[in-house]
């Protein structure tokens, strides 16, 4: 087998990013194994180019905020760890890859995301008029399940405000079980408390259990491979 | 937005020298496109369509009418390419008209009967934060995503749905909720939609309901629960495609589900091919004697390169005659040929044992038959590889396309393109989809077809114990000379159909149209109802025939086989091809590999992505190595418990590290919480 491909076999873990050649690889050793998390949820975050999706990620995962970062190049998602309900729980959060520049988001984008967040920019009235455009890629391509946070941003530039409170409140209330914030990445206001709004949303809706979904033909990733029971690997067989 | 907008903002583009342009989204175009992006080239990927992945596209259920009623109609006639280029340049226009669909035939077997009140009721709190799911308003909306010749239209369409919802059932003023409170309403309906039964809030109605005839308005209310694919195959679990996911780490992009089951049809019946060990073993079908015959054949052919002396006297001849010659029963010959190795009876030998081979390596990497089955259909896949492309900076564009290439008369190469706007945009290579390339260029070009039909079915082909399986299903030719005809029947846990429904595709080479070379295969199998809505009838063992509830046939162009030399193109105008007849995609993606080593001999093919967190420093560096475990053969060496518990320890660990781990909740659920069914006895 390529020693390029260096799989992980632990169970849930990923990335065989760590092997690639291009990045020094550091360890790090923990004294005590801390509780895994509870819940590993995805989170998609859409809106018309330029509201400040990656700014408002990037604020709640790493509280960093860039003024000069025009498009998103590079970022696929970020990971940020939060404690609520007494539940750990890993976020997943996707930003769009820039594909909105043009209109073309993929539907793969939508799917599997527990929570989505749909961003528009209070001071550009453009932004707002999309909304029902990416109301209709979420109708056609998102879970019903995922839960919905409609976040007005840029609240810094209050001065230039163009949409009311009242007006986004209005659009959200035809909106079974939509979310409304309004929210600035550049100062941090508000923030967090919009993105655990969501994600407590969600984990009111989750089963206390992992849902007994079919057991004989589970959902699967490529990476890692899940275990094979023994039956299946004879030794006189090599591979079934 | 406003073709204006999209001009303005491919301004930004046009200054950027050395962009490769990519034309079509279909999988080896979006591999391709990954590579270049991630090793630093500029990609600009464009489509005329409005969807991704072209022919290898899924689509819900008003998106294929939609795409049906596209192919049915005449396309406009290609366009004389007047365009304005410079001295020491010449023009190359493109087609504008796509051919690569033919033959489009929808028949509609369910009952058109209206949807009964109670259902409304259900959907009331789905439809509330949505434009509503009537058939009319849904179909008037993809058909303004198709073509986007009138923006304004679509904004219309826009505006005037959310006036409706406003006013639609159950939603308004009722589901009005200050801030901080959710609407109990919400909960009722959650995961609802998951089960079988049509279960309706109202204790009324709740008694179990008998299996409801499903009706066409029922589909088309539902049809975005459809994903339907129009290129049928499945993935290998050892095979190019899958290899090249792991590899670049976009396999993150995407879940799968295990194919459960390997099925023929033979003597009239549907029956269960064993492939596993534990298949073998554990089948009804076969003779104690056979079992052994077979057992010893396939662990013949797993290594058979080590075994030169059984087959090396068989080199010319065809691998059909050299089964003969193995103490084989016919049944036996029956199931290698048609479902393990998947081959015509006339290939050579060393082909027949290397598809065997290929088989029996990939079982039980993941499951118990060697195939897996992406998440949401094949048409995800593609647009996988885009979203990494775009991630390292690929530009993605809908609704646009290119007009024609604009030649150096000295070089003969391409220098630049112009698109549908009349704009200019500088490229350094250009890599086109076959179907985009005008007759001209394509004189020589000598293309197959491959004949497709896609079912919406009321029940399984072969019931089981459990209604969520999804089968594989070698039929033989139904009459001397017709051809092999491959069949996927999809369950809806694949997020491909409706709960209630399977969705059957069905592949062969063309002889002549899909209708002509599949009908006789669909009515073999499956009940067609001669009025709308007629039950289902009873097969000979009482088991029911499942009934086609609607079906489509299409012929989809088949250039795989295709010489680049056939095309009369510029050497910096690369071709891909479109979907091959085979199961697997390794044509594809072995062409994607070739092309780019054609564009960049000096980069690696899509090396692993870098996790996220490597991305953008945050100060602790880089997470730590793994536990370090090699990818072993899974037969070779089980993890002992304690491996495996020392693997789960250090999973916690690297948990705490907030780094690394990409994994869906669901992956867990599966690795570390349900265990694995026993194989099918």
């Amino acid at each position: 087998m390529d020693s390029r491909y260096e799989i992980q076999r632990r169970a849930g873990g990923g990335g065989s990013a760590n092997a690639s050649p291009a990045l020094g690889a550091q360890s790090r050793r923990r004294k005590m194994p801390p509780r895994p998390a509870d819940y590993k949820l995805q989170i998609i975050i859409i809106g018309s180019r330029g509201v400040g999706k990656t700014s408002l990620m990037e604020r709640f995962t790493d509280d960093t905020f860039c003024e000069a970062c025009k498009s998103t190049v590079g970022v696929d998602f970020k990971i940020k760890t939060v404690e609520l309900r007494g539940k750990k729980i890993r976020l997943q959060i996707w930003d769009t890859a820039g594909q909105e520049r043009f209109n073309s988001i993929t539907s793969a984008y939508y799917r599997g995301a527990k929570g989505i967040v749909l961003v528009y920019d209070i001071t550009k009235q453009e932004t707002f008029d999309d909304l029902p455009k990416w109301m209709k890629m979420i109708d056609k391509y998102a879970s019903e399940e995922a839960e919905l946070l409609l976040v007005g941003n840029k609240l810094d530039c209050e001065s230039d405000r163009i949409i009311t409170k009242q007006t986004a409140e209005r659009f959200v209330s035809r909106i079974s079980g939509m979310r409304f914030c309004e929210a600035s990445a550049k100062d941090n206001f508000n923030v967090d408390e919009c993105f655990l709004k969501l994600v407590d949303d969600i984990l009111a809706k989750m089963p206390l259990e992992i849902p007994n979904k079919d057991l004989s033909n589970s959902i699967l990733s490529l990476q890692p491979e899940p275990e094979v029971p023994p039956e299946l690997n004879p030794p006189r067989m090599r591979c079934c | 937005m406003y073709p204006k907008q999209i001009a303005t903002s491919l301004d930004n583009v046009i200054t950027i020298r050395n962009v490769n342009i990519f034309l079509k989204l279909g999988l080896s175009e979006s591999v391709i496109a990954a590579a270049c992006s991630r090793v630093g080239q500029r990609v600009l990927h464009v489509d005329r369509r409005s969807y991704y992945a072209g022919n290898w596209a899924s689509f819900t259920f008003n998106g294929l009418l939609s795409w049906i009623e596209e192919y049915k109609q005449a396309g406009p006639s290609d366009e004389a390419a007047q365009e304005k280029v410079e001295e020491g340049e010449e023009a190359l226009a493109l087609s504008s008209l796509d051919t690569s669909i033919t033959n489009v035939e929808v028949f509609c077997y369910a009952s058109e009967e209206p949807e009964e009140v109670e259902e409304g009721v259900k959907d009331g709190a789905a439809a509330a934060w949505s434009v509503p799911q009537t058939p009319d308003s849904e179909g008037e909306v993809e058909r303004c995503l198709l073509e986007s010749s009138s923006v304004e239209e679509e904004e219309a369409v826009l505006a005037g749905d959310e006036v409706a919802q406003a006013s639609g059932p159950d939603a308004g003023a009722e589901e009005t909720q200050p801030e901080g409170e959710v609407p109990p309403q919400a909960y009722e309906t959650q995961g609802e939609w998951q089960d079988e039964q049509q279960a309706s809030p109202s204790p009324a109605e709740s008694q179990p309901e008998p299996k409801k005839q499903i009706t066409y308005t029922k589909i088309v209310k539902e049809g975005r629960r459809f994903n339907i694919d129009l290129v049928s195959k499945l993935m290998y679990s050892r095979g190019s495609l899958v290899d090249l996911l792991i590899k670049s780490n976009v396999s993150r992009y995407a879940e799968f589900k295990n194919v459960t089951r390997i099925l023929t049809y033979r003597n009239g019946k549907v029956e269960q091919v064993p492939c596993s060990r534990a298949d073998v073993f554990g089948s009804k079908q076969l003779t104690v004697v056979e079992k052994r015959m077979l057992m010893k054949f396939l662990t013949f052919c797993l290594d058979f390169e080590q075994h030169p002396e059984e087959y090396q006297d068989f080199s010319v001849h065809s691998f059909w005659d050299f089964l003969l010659t193995k103490k084989l029963t016919e049944n036996l010959r029956h199931f290698i040929l048609h479902s393990i190795a998947m081959v015509t009876p006339d290939v050579c030998t060393v082909e027949g044992l290397r598809a065997t081979q290929h088989f029996l390596r990939c079982l039980g990497r993941y499951g118990n038959t060697p195939f897996l089955f992406p998440l949401y259909g094949l048409g995800e896949i593609p647009q996988c590889f885009c979203r990494m492309c775009a991630v390292f900076g690929g530009i993605y564009c809908l609704r646009q396309s290119v007009r024609c290439l604009v030649l150096d008369k000295e070089s003969g190469k391409c220098k630049a393109v112009i698109d549908s706007n009349g704009q200019r945009i500088s490229c350094s290579h250009f890599v086109v989809e076959d179907g985009y390339i005008g007759l001209d260029q394509r004189k020589n070009v000598d293309s197959r077809q491959i004949s497709r039909a896609v079912l919406i079915t009321d029940r399984s082909i072969l019931p089981s114990d459990s209604e969520q399986q999804i089968s594989l299903v070698t039929v033989p030719p139904v009459e001397p000379g017709s051809p092999v005809v491959r069949m996927v029947e999809l369950c809806s846990s694949t997020m491909t159909c409706m709960p209630g429904t399977y969705l059957v595709h069905l592949t062969c080479s063309s002889s002549g149209s899909a209708r002509e070379d599949l009908a006789p295969v669909v009515s073999r199998l499956f009940c067609i109802p001669v009025s709308p809505g007629e039950e289902s009838k009873e097969g000979e063992e009482g088991s029911e025939v499942p009934s086609v509830l609607w079906a489509l046939y299409f012929n989809m162009r088949d250039t795989s086989a295709v010489d680049r030399s056939s095309y009369d193109l510029p050497s910096n105008v690369h071709v891909c091809t479109s979907p091959d007849a085979a199961l697997g995609s390794d044509h594809a993606i072995k062409l994607a590999e070739a092309v780019f080593r054609q564009l960049l001999p000096e980069e690696e093919f899509c090396p692993p992505a870098p996790n996220p967190e490597d991305i953008i420093y945050d100060g602790e560096g880089p997470q730590g190595e793994g536990p370090g475990f090699e990818e072993a053969d899974p037969a070779e060496a089980l993890p002992s418990q304690g491996e495996v518990e020392s693997a789960e320890r250090q999973e916690e660990a690297e948990d705490a590290g907030e780094t690394g781990d990409v994994a869906k909740q669901e992956t867990v659920a599966v690795a570390e919480n349900e265990p694995r069914p026993a194989s099918e006895e």
